[in-house]
């Protein structure tokens, strides 16, 4: 079994506007650190490429759906770096967004930890988005 | 908003055993708190049963799906279904399982906290059960 740890974040917009925006790739590069997505049809019908902190991410979306499921896998060169489950979840006329990632094997307890601080502070840039 | 609390845990049982039990109506009655010889099948497609929070309710589930999406609404007869959002993910050669609990209208902080008790105690309930049935 590998560590799993569940985000929150509450964010003030229906859940159809939250979905609508996360839904779309291109869209990742506003409130994350990755810049220039482009959709890389070799690599899945949903994956697409950005420019990381430290070179080319891979991103392997799910397919868009009507449960609001926008589960996640990021890859660099042939290595699995991050895989998250993500769901946005209706809250009366608001949203309450979960992220569960799952610690991949060969990243550390140190590092895990870390990933999760940097997440939860782009969740709460994608709050703050939101709502603006 | 309401208030909300998620729940999250591990459960040591593979992901696709996981999801088959818990998307069978049927099987609900085995770790919910729900009254077993009470809770039986509607013709609508819900299912009714006595609750220990107080009296009958009926209950309605997420269609079966790919995504381990396990919603399902408790409600009054009659009244507007209030969705509790579920989910089971895998992980490795187990199951990941979050849940999400709204605090509803009338509800106070002091019953909501209690609510999240007993719900946990369920869910060790429902984990216990599926880890001992794979054995």
């Amino acid at each position: 079994m590998l560590k799993a740890r569940t985000l929150t974040v509450e964010i003030a917009r229906p859940p159809e506007d939250v979905y609508q925006f996360l839904v779309d790739p291109a869209n990742l590069a506003g409130w994350t650190m990755v810049q220039n997505g482009r959709p890389e049809p070799a690599a899945g019908p949903n994956s697409w490429a950005y420019d990381g902190p430290r070179g080319t991410v891979l991103v392997h979306f799910t397919a868009p759906n009507p449960f609001f499921v926008l589960d996640y896998r990021m890859q660099v060169g042939p290595q699995t770096i991050h895989v998250a489950h993500v769901r946005v979840l209706r809250n009366g006329a608001g949203t309450v967004l979960t992220h569960t990632s799952v610690q991949q094997p060969l990243v550390s307890d140190i590092m895990f930890a870390s990933e999760e601080e940097w997440m939860l502070s782009d969740l709460l840039v994608l709050k703050t988005l939101m709502e603006r | 908003m309401r208030r909300s609390q998620t729940i999250s845990l591990f459960i040591d049982c593979p992901y696709a055993a996981t999801y088959r039990f818990l998307a069978d109506p049927r099987n609900y009655g085995e770790w919910a708190a729900v009254d077993k010889p009470t809770y039986r099948p509607l013709v609508n497609g819900d299912w009714e049963g006595m609750t220990n929070i107080g009296g009958m309710r009926h209950f309605r589930f997420s269609p079966v799906n790919d995504f381990g999406v396990l919603d399902h609404a408790v409600f009054v007869p009659g009244e507007e279904p209030l969705w509790t959002p579920m989910r089971v993910m895998p992980n490795e050669e187990g199951t990941e399982l979050a849940f999400t609990f709204y605090q509803r209208p009338g509800m106070s902080d002091e019953e909501f906290a209690s609510a999240i008790e007993w719900i946990t105690t369920d869910f060790l309930t429902l984990k216990a059960f599926l880890e001992a049935r794979r054995r």
